[in-house]
Protein backbone atom coordinates (compact mmCIF):
# COMPACT_ATOMS: atom_id res chain seq x y z
CA UNK A 1 0.00 0.00 0.00
CA UNK A 2 1.26 3.16 -1.40
CA UNK A 3 2.14 5.67 1.90
CA UNK A 4 0.86 9.33 1.87
CA UNK A 5 3.16 11.67 1.89
CA UNK A 6 3.70 12.54 5.46
CA UNK A 7 3.92 9.32 6.42
CA UNK A 8 6.64 8.65 3.69
CA UNK A 9 8.57 11.10 5.29
CA UNK A 10 7.81 10.05 8.91
CA UNK A 11 8.87 6.74 7.79
CA UNK A 12 12.01 7.73 5.81
CA UNK A 13 13.38 9.50 9.50
CA UNK A 14 12.25 6.37 11.36
CA UNK A 15 14.86 5.03 9.37
CA UNK A 16 17.19 7.38 10.28
CA UNK A 17 17.14 5.95 14.04
CA UNK A 18 19.32 4.18 15.50
CA UNK A 19 19.35 1.71 18.40
CA UNK A 20 19.48 3.02 21.92
CA UNK A 21 18.50 6.77 20.33
CA UNK A 22 17.11 9.02 22.99
CA UNK A 23 14.56 10.63 20.34
CA UNK A 24 12.60 14.10 20.70
CA UNK A 25 9.70 14.60 18.54
CA UNK A 26 8.39 17.64 17.74
CA UNK A 27 4.50 18.25 16.90
CA UNK A 28 2.72 18.02 13.34
CA UNK A 29 4.58 15.71 11.61
CA UNK A 30 6.65 14.16 13.34
CA UNK A 31 4.46 12.62 15.90
CA UNK A 32 3.59 10.27 13.02
CA UNK A 33 7.37 8.85 12.98
CA UNK A 34 6.66 6.40 16.37
CA UNK A 35 4.26 3.97 13.80
CA UNK A 36 7.19 3.34 11.73
CA UNK A 37 9.91 2.64 14.11
CA UNK A 38 10.79 -0.76 13.38
CA UNK A 39 10.08 -3.97 15.70
CA UNK A 40 13.06 -4.97 17.84
CA UNK A 41 14.91 -0.91 17.20
CA UNK A 42 14.78 0.31 20.68
CA UNK A 43 14.84 4.13 20.44
CA UNK A 44 13.46 6.43 23.70
CA UNK A 45 11.08 9.08 23.12
CA UNK A 46 11.65 12.01 25.66
CA UNK A 47 8.73 14.42 26.13
CA UNK A 48 10.45 17.89 27.26
CA UNK A 49 7.62 18.49 29.77
CA UNK A 50 9.15 15.82 31.71
CA UNK A 51 9.53 12.44 30.58
CA UNK A 52 11.28 9.43 28.71
CA UNK A 53 9.83 6.25 27.69
CA UNK A 54 6.80 7.76 26.04
CA UNK A 55 4.20 5.00 24.57
CA UNK A 56 2.00 4.92 22.05
CA UNK A 57 -1.61 7.12 22.86
CA UNK A 58 -3.92 4.89 24.79
CA UNK A 59 -7.61 4.27 24.45
CA UNK A 60 -9.80 6.38 25.52
CA UNK A 61 -10.78 4.76 29.14
CA UNK A 62 -7.45 4.55 29.82
CA UNK A 63 -6.30 7.74 29.66
CA UNK A 64 -4.20 8.93 32.71
CA UNK A 65 -4.35 12.80 33.12
CA UNK A 66 -1.16 12.70 34.39
CA UNK A 67 0.61 11.32 31.10
CA UNK A 68 1.10 13.47 28.10
CA UNK A 69 3.42 14.55 25.90
CA UNK A 70 5.08 18.01 25.01
CA UNK A 71 1.84 18.64 22.04
CA UNK A 72 -0.40 18.05 25.06
CA UNK A 73 -2.04 14.98 23.69
CA UNK A 74 -2.49 12.06 26.20
CA UNK A 75 0.32 9.41 26.05
CA UNK A 76 1.26 6.04 27.74
CA UNK A 77 4.36 5.45 29.26
CA UNK A 78 6.80 1.75 28.74
CA UNK A 79 8.10 0.02 30.55
CA UNK A 80 11.41 1.47 32.15
CA UNK A 81 10.20 4.89 31.05
CA UNK A 82 10.29 7.57 33.64
CA UNK A 83 8.74 11.27 34.98
CA UNK A 84 10.80 14.41 36.03
CA UNK A 85 10.20 18.05 36.13
CA UNK A 86 11.21 20.99 33.12
CA UNK A 87 14.63 21.49 34.58
CA UNK A 88 16.05 17.99 34.93
CA UNK A 89 14.13 17.49 31.27
CA UNK A 90 15.76 20.44 29.78
CA UNK A 91 19.22 19.65 31.39
CA UNK A 92 18.77 16.04 29.60
CA UNK A 93 18.43 17.93 26.72
CA UNK A 94 21.06 20.90 27.55
CA UNK A 95 23.45 18.08 28.44
CA UNK A 96 23.28 16.74 25.70
CA UNK A 97 21.61 13.89 26.62
CA UNK A 98 19.21 13.24 23.86
CA UNK A 99 20.71 11.79 21.03
CA UNK A 100 18.09 13.10 17.72
CA UNK A 101 15.68 15.81 17.82
CA UNK A 102 12.87 16.06 14.99
CA UNK A 103 11.03 18.69 13.86
CA UNK A 104 8.79 21.14 11.38
CA UNK A 105 9.97 23.95 10.31
CA UNK A 106 8.72 27.34 8.63
CA UNK A 107 12.30 28.27 7.08
CA UNK A 108 15.47 26.55 6.91
CA UNK A 109 18.62 27.25 5.05
CA UNK A 110 21.82 26.27 3.83
CA UNK A 111 23.70 26.98 6.83
CA UNK A 112 21.52 25.35 8.54
CA UNK A 113 19.45 28.23 9.98
CA UNK A 114 16.05 27.03 11.29
CA UNK A 115 12.87 29.52 11.75
CA UNK A 116 9.58 28.11 13.24
CA UNK A 117 8.33 30.45 15.75
CA UNK A 118 6.72 33.30 14.04
CA UNK A 119 5.83 35.41 10.64
CA UNK A 120 6.88 38.80 11.21
CA UNK A 121 3.55 40.66 11.10
CA UNK A 122 1.38 37.71 11.03
CA UNK A 123 1.72 34.92 13.68
CA UNK A 124 4.03 34.81 16.52
CA UNK A 125 4.23 31.28 18.16
CA UNK A 126 6.84 31.10 21.07
CA UNK A 127 10.07 29.41 20.96
CA UNK A 128 8.79 26.61 23.47
CA UNK A 129 11.27 23.83 23.86
CA UNK A 130 12.66 24.28 20.23
CA UNK A 131 15.43 26.31 20.48
CA UNK A 132 16.70 24.36 23.40
CA UNK A 133 16.31 20.64 21.32
CA UNK A 134 18.14 21.77 18.22
CA UNK A 135 20.72 24.44 19.72
CA UNK A 136 21.68 21.04 21.90
CA UNK A 137 20.36 17.96 21.16
CA UNK A 138 23.60 15.65 18.76
CA UNK A 139 21.49 15.59 15.46
CA UNK A 140 18.81 17.61 14.57
CA UNK A 141 16.29 16.59 11.62
CA UNK A 142 13.74 18.95 10.15
CA UNK A 143 10.99 16.82 8.66
CA UNK A 144 8.10 18.42 6.49
CA UNK A 145 6.46 19.24 3.56
CA UNK A 146 9.51 20.43 1.18
CA UNK A 147 6.50 23.80 0.19
CA UNK A 148 4.12 25.82 1.39
CA UNK A 149 1.67 25.72 -1.02
CA UNK A 150 3.80 26.13 -3.73
CA UNK A 151 6.36 28.72 -2.30
CA UNK A 152 9.43 27.47 -0.99
CA UNK A 153 10.71 26.83 2.80
CA UNK A 154 14.19 26.06 1.87
CA UNK A 155 16.40 29.26 1.13
CA UNK A 156 20.10 30.50 0.89
CA UNK A 157 19.02 32.14 3.77
CA UNK A 158 16.30 32.40 6.10
CA UNK A 159 14.16 35.86 6.55
CA UNK A 160 11.89 34.97 9.23
CA UNK A 161 13.37 35.05 12.88
CA UNK A 162 15.80 32.35 13.93
CA UNK A 163 15.09 29.65 16.32
CA UNK A 164 18.48 28.20 15.74
CA UNK A 165 21.89 29.19 13.91
CA UNK A 166 23.54 26.70 11.85
CA UNK A 167 21.83 23.59 13.84
CA UNK A 168 20.17 21.66 11.14
CA UNK A 169 21.85 18.29 10.44
CA UNK A 170 19.52 16.54 7.54
CA UNK A 171 16.30 18.14 5.67
CA UNK A 172 13.23 14.98 5.08
CA UNK A 173 10.76 16.24 3.12
CA UNK A 174 8.20 14.76 0.23
CA UNK A 175 10.46 15.80 -2.49
CA UNK A 176 14.07 14.86 -1.21
CA UNK A 177 16.60 14.02 2.28
CA UNK A 178 18.89 16.69 1.76
CA UNK A 179 22.40 16.79 4.23
CA UNK A 180 23.48 20.30 5.61
CA UNK A 181 27.14 20.45 5.12
CA UNK A 182 29.93 22.90 5.28
CA UNK A 183 30.27 23.30 1.43
CA UNK A 184 26.08 23.68 1.27
CA UNK A 185 22.62 21.81 0.65
CA UNK A 186 23.92 18.13 -0.33
CA UNK A 187 20.57 16.47 -1.92
CA UNK A 188 21.17 12.90 -1.07
CA UNK A 189 18.05 10.97 -2.37
CA UNK A 190 15.13 12.36 -4.52
CA UNK A 191 11.66 10.70 -4.08
CA UNK A 192 10.76 8.89 -6.90
CA UNK A 193 7.99 10.74 -7.98
CA UNK A 194 10.59 13.96 -7.99
CA UNK A 195 12.42 15.31 -11.27
CA UNK A 196 15.64 17.41 -10.28
CA UNK A 197 13.97 20.02 -12.06
CA UNK A 198 10.94 19.86 -9.91
CA UNK A 199 13.18 20.50 -6.52
CA UNK A 200 14.95 23.00 -8.17
CA UNK A 201 12.50 24.69 -8.98
CA UNK A 202 10.51 24.56 -5.67
CA UNK A 203 14.00 25.11 -3.79
CA UNK A 204 15.30 28.72 -3.26
CA UNK A 205 18.53 27.44 -2.37
CA UNK A 206 21.05 26.21 -4.50
CA UNK A 207 21.47 22.45 -4.17
CA UNK A 208 24.70 20.38 -4.40
CA UNK A 209 23.58 17.16 -6.38
CA UNK A 210 25.82 14.20 -6.77
CA UNK A 211 26.34 11.94 -9.21
CA UNK A 212 25.43 9.45 -6.84
CA UNK A 213 22.04 10.80 -5.76
CA UNK A 214 19.60 7.80 -4.82
CA UNK A 215 16.46 7.12 -4.91
CA UNK A 216 14.47 8.39 -1.44
CA UNK A 217 12.93 4.57 -0.38
CA UNK A 218 11.39 3.29 2.42
CA UNK A 219 10.60 0.07 3.52
CA UNK B 1 -1.84 29.15 61.88
CA UNK B 2 -1.82 25.72 59.59
CA UNK B 3 -1.27 25.92 56.12
CA UNK B 4 -4.43 24.80 55.18
CA UNK B 5 -6.79 27.63 54.21
CA UNK B 6 -9.48 29.40 52.44
CA UNK B 7 -8.52 30.35 49.04
CA UNK B 8 -9.30 33.81 49.90
CA UNK B 9 -6.90 33.51 53.03
CA UNK B 10 -4.06 32.41 50.90
CA UNK B 11 -4.70 35.25 48.34
CA UNK B 12 -4.95 37.61 50.89
CA UNK B 13 -1.05 38.15 51.17
CA UNK B 14 -0.89 39.03 47.20
CA UNK B 15 -0.35 43.13 46.61
CA UNK B 16 -0.26 45.17 43.54
CA UNK B 17 2.81 44.58 41.39
CA UNK B 18 3.51 41.46 42.76
CA UNK B 19 5.49 38.90 40.00
CA UNK B 20 3.56 35.92 40.06
CA UNK B 21 5.15 32.39 39.26
CA UNK B 22 2.56 30.34 37.74
CA UNK B 23 2.90 26.43 37.28
CA UNK B 24 2.02 24.02 34.23
CA UNK B 25 2.51 23.13 31.13
CA UNK B 26 -0.67 23.58 29.40
CA UNK B 27 -3.80 23.16 31.85
CA UNK B 28 -1.82 19.81 33.12
CA UNK B 29 -0.37 21.33 36.21
CA UNK B 30 -1.94 24.55 35.89
CA UNK B 31 -3.85 26.24 39.37
CA UNK B 32 -6.89 27.11 37.78
CA UNK B 33 -9.03 27.21 41.16
CA UNK B 34 -6.44 30.45 43.15
CA UNK B 35 -6.37 31.92 39.43
CA UNK B 36 -9.89 32.20 39.10
CA UNK B 37 -10.41 33.74 42.63
CA UNK B 38 -7.48 36.71 41.54
CA UNK B 39 -9.31 37.24 39.00
CA UNK B 40 -12.85 37.52 40.13
CA UNK B 41 -12.46 37.96 44.02
CA UNK B 42 -9.54 40.37 43.98
CA UNK B 43 -9.02 43.97 42.05
CA UNK B 44 -5.06 43.15 41.98
CA UNK B 45 -3.40 45.09 38.88
CA UNK B 46 -0.16 46.00 37.86
CA UNK B 47 1.22 42.02 38.01
CA UNK B 48 3.73 40.15 36.31
CA UNK B 49 3.29 36.97 35.40
CA UNK B 50 5.87 33.92 34.81
CA UNK B 51 4.24 31.13 33.21
CA UNK B 52 4.91 28.64 30.32
CA UNK B 53 2.60 29.91 28.41
CA UNK B 54 -0.52 31.96 27.72
CA UNK B 55 -3.37 30.03 25.95
CA UNK B 56 -7.09 32.00 26.13
CA UNK B 57 -8.95 28.21 25.80
CA UNK B 58 -6.86 26.76 28.77
CA UNK B 59 -5.59 28.89 30.69
CA UNK B 60 -8.70 31.33 31.07
CA UNK B 61 -8.21 33.65 34.54
CA UNK B 62 -4.17 33.86 33.21
CA UNK B 63 -5.75 35.29 29.66
CA UNK B 64 -7.87 37.84 31.16
CA UNK B 65 -5.60 39.20 33.71
CA UNK B 66 -3.46 39.19 31.49
CA UNK B 67 -5.77 41.54 29.09
CA UNK B 68 -5.80 43.95 31.44
CA UNK B 69 -4.26 43.79 35.20
CA UNK B 70 -0.78 42.61 34.19
CA UNK B 71 2.26 44.81 33.61
CA UNK B 72 4.19 42.00 31.59
CA UNK B 73 5.13 38.21 31.31
CA UNK B 74 7.56 35.94 30.25
CA UNK B 75 7.00 32.77 28.80
CA UNK B 76 7.94 30.35 26.46
CA UNK B 77 4.52 29.97 24.35
CA UNK B 78 1.81 31.82 23.30
CA UNK B 79 -0.64 30.36 20.90
CA UNK B 80 -3.06 31.49 20.74
CA UNK B 81 -3.97 34.25 22.99
CA UNK B 82 -4.89 37.49 22.24
CA UNK B 83 -3.83 39.00 25.72
CA UNK B 84 -0.43 37.77 24.58
CA UNK B 85 -0.62 39.27 21.09
CA UNK B 86 -1.26 42.62 22.63
CA UNK B 87 1.16 42.38 25.55
CA UNK B 88 3.67 41.39 22.62
CA UNK B 89 3.01 44.79 20.27
CA UNK B 90 3.42 46.75 23.47
CA UNK B 91 6.58 45.93 24.36
CA UNK B 92 5.89 43.76 27.24
CA UNK B 93 5.76 40.20 26.62
CA UNK B 94 9.23 38.63 26.91
CA UNK B 95 9.41 35.14 24.78
CA UNK B 96 12.33 33.29 25.69
CA UNK B 97 13.44 29.27 25.44
CA UNK B 98 12.00 26.47 27.78
CA UNK B 99 14.68 25.26 28.75
CA UNK B 100 16.18 28.53 29.54
CA UNK B 101 12.91 29.62 31.80
CA UNK B 102 13.14 26.16 33.78
CA UNK B 103 16.66 27.19 34.37
CA UNK B 104 16.57 30.76 35.20
CA UNK B 105 13.36 29.58 37.43
CA UNK B 106 15.73 26.72 39.50
CA UNK B 107 18.78 28.87 39.80
CA UNK B 108 16.47 32.03 41.20
CA UNK B 109 15.25 28.93 43.81
CA UNK B 110 18.88 28.13 44.19
CA UNK B 111 21.02 30.87 45.21
CA UNK B 112 22.25 30.77 41.81
CA UNK B 113 22.35 34.57 40.22
CA UNK B 114 23.25 33.73 36.56
CA UNK B 115 24.29 31.22 34.25
CA UNK B 116 25.67 30.60 30.44
CA UNK B 117 23.93 28.70 28.37
CA UNK B 118 24.58 27.90 24.18
CA UNK B 119 20.63 28.59 23.85
CA UNK B 120 19.60 31.51 21.94
CA UNK B 121 23.06 32.28 20.56
CA UNK B 122 23.16 33.66 17.26
CA UNK B 123 19.35 34.54 17.47
CA UNK B 124 17.12 37.41 18.92
CA UNK B 125 17.40 35.92 22.29
CA UNK B 126 20.76 36.51 22.55
CA UNK B 127 20.13 40.73 22.32
CA UNK B 128 21.85 43.02 25.41
CA UNK B 129 22.86 40.09 27.08
CA UNK B 130 26.72 38.98 28.19
CA UNK B 131 28.24 36.81 26.04
CA UNK B 132 31.70 34.52 26.37
CA UNK B 133 33.53 31.92 25.00
CA UNK B 134 34.11 28.95 27.13
CA UNK B 135 36.04 25.70 26.26
CA UNK B 136 35.79 26.80 22.56
CA UNK B 137 31.76 27.03 22.75
CA UNK B 138 29.89 30.48 22.78
CA UNK B 139 27.46 30.81 25.25
CA UNK B 140 25.49 33.76 26.68
CA UNK B 141 24.14 34.48 30.53
CA UNK B 142 20.58 34.05 31.59
CA UNK B 143 19.90 35.42 34.53
CA UNK B 144 17.71 33.91 37.62
CA UNK B 145 14.32 34.69 38.10
CA UNK B 146 12.51 34.97 41.48
CA UNK B 147 8.70 35.82 42.00
CA UNK B 148 7.28 37.57 44.92
CA UNK B 149 4.22 34.85 45.12
CA UNK B 150 4.08 31.05 43.18
CA UNK B 151 1.12 29.45 42.24
CA UNK B 152 1.08 25.73 41.71
CA UNK B 153 -0.94 22.51 41.48
CA UNK B 154 0.09 18.86 43.30
CA UNK B 155 -1.47 15.83 42.97
CA UNK B 156 -1.24 15.59 47.06
CA UNK B 157 -0.27 18.05 49.65
CA UNK B 158 0.13 17.01 53.16
CA UNK B 159 -0.45 19.89 56.02
CA UNK B 160 3.40 20.12 56.34
CA UNK B 161 2.63 21.33 52.91
CA UNK B 162 5.09 18.65 51.63
CA UNK B 163 4.07 18.20 47.79
CA UNK B 164 3.30 15.13 45.39
CA UNK B 165 2.98 15.70 41.97
CA UNK B 166 2.34 12.85 39.36
CA UNK B 167 3.52 12.19 35.62
CA UNK B 168 4.27 15.18 33.76
CA UNK B 169 2.78 17.42 36.30
CA UNK B 170 5.76 18.16 37.89
CA UNK B 171 6.35 20.66 35.22
CA UNK B 172 7.73 24.02 36.48
CA UNK B 173 5.29 23.68 39.54
CA UNK B 174 8.02 21.85 41.01
CA UNK B 175 10.71 24.34 40.27
CA UNK B 176 8.89 27.80 41.31
CA UNK B 177 8.22 27.16 45.35
CA UNK B 178 11.99 28.05 45.74
CA UNK B 179 11.97 31.02 43.32
CA UNK B 180 9.46 33.11 45.63
CA UNK B 181 8.73 34.66 48.80
CA UNK B 182 5.21 33.07 49.11
CA UNK B 183 3.39 29.62 47.69
CA UNK B 184 0.37 28.86 47.38
CA UNK B 185 -0.52 24.84 46.57
CA UNK B 186 -3.87 23.80 45.61
CA UNK B 187 -4.47 20.33 45.70
CA UNK B 188 -7.58 17.93 45.63
CA UNK B 189 -5.96 15.54 48.09
CA UNK B 190 -4.97 16.86 51.22
CA UNK B 191 -3.76 14.47 54.01
CA UNK B 192 -2.28 14.39 57.10
CA UNK B 193 1.72 14.12 57.50
CA UNK B 194 3.43 10.72 56.85
CA UNK B 195 0.33 9.91 54.61
CA UNK B 196 2.55 10.81 51.44
CA UNK B 197 6.01 8.67 51.41
CA UNK B 198 8.80 10.79 52.00
CA UNK B 199 10.84 9.52 48.94
CA UNK B 200 7.82 10.08 46.59
CA UNK B 201 7.87 14.21 47.49
CA UNK B 202 8.41 16.32 44.88
CA UNK B 203 8.19 19.63 46.98
CA UNK B 204 9.60 20.17 50.42
CA UNK B 205 7.02 21.46 52.78
CA UNK B 206 9.18 23.56 53.91
CA UNK B 207 9.12 25.83 50.13
CA UNK B 208 5.18 26.05 50.89
CA UNK B 209 3.30 28.82 52.88
CA UNK B 210 -0.76 28.49 51.82
CA UNK B 211 -2.48 24.97 51.13
CA UNK B 212 -6.00 25.28 49.43
CA UNK B 213 -8.16 22.46 48.88
CA UNK B 214 -10.18 22.27 45.62
CA UNK B 215 -12.66 20.10 44.12
CA UNK B 216 -12.27 17.44 41.63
Amino acid sequence: MALDWRNFVARRVAMLFKDGDVVNLGIGLPTLIPNHIPAGLKVTLQGENGVLGLGPAPPLHEINKDVFDAGGAWATLNPGGSFFDSAVSFGLIRGGHVDITVLGALQVDREGNLANWMVPGKLMAGYGGAMDLITCAKKVIVAMEHTNKGDPKIFNKCSFPLTGAKCVDIIVTNMALIEVTDEGLVVREIAPDTTVEQLKAATEADLIIPDDVKVMTVY
Amino acid sequence: MGKLMSVLEAIEPIKDGDTILVGGFGPMGYPGRVMRAILKQTELKDLFFVANAANQNYLVALEKLLLTRARGMIATFTRPSAAAEKLYKEGKLEIIPQGTFSERIRAGGAGIPAFFTPVGFGTAVEEGKIKMTIDGREYIMEKAIKGDVAIIKASKVDLEGNCFMSGCTKNFGALMPAAAKYTIVEAEEVVKPGKIDPELVTVPGILIDAIVKVGA
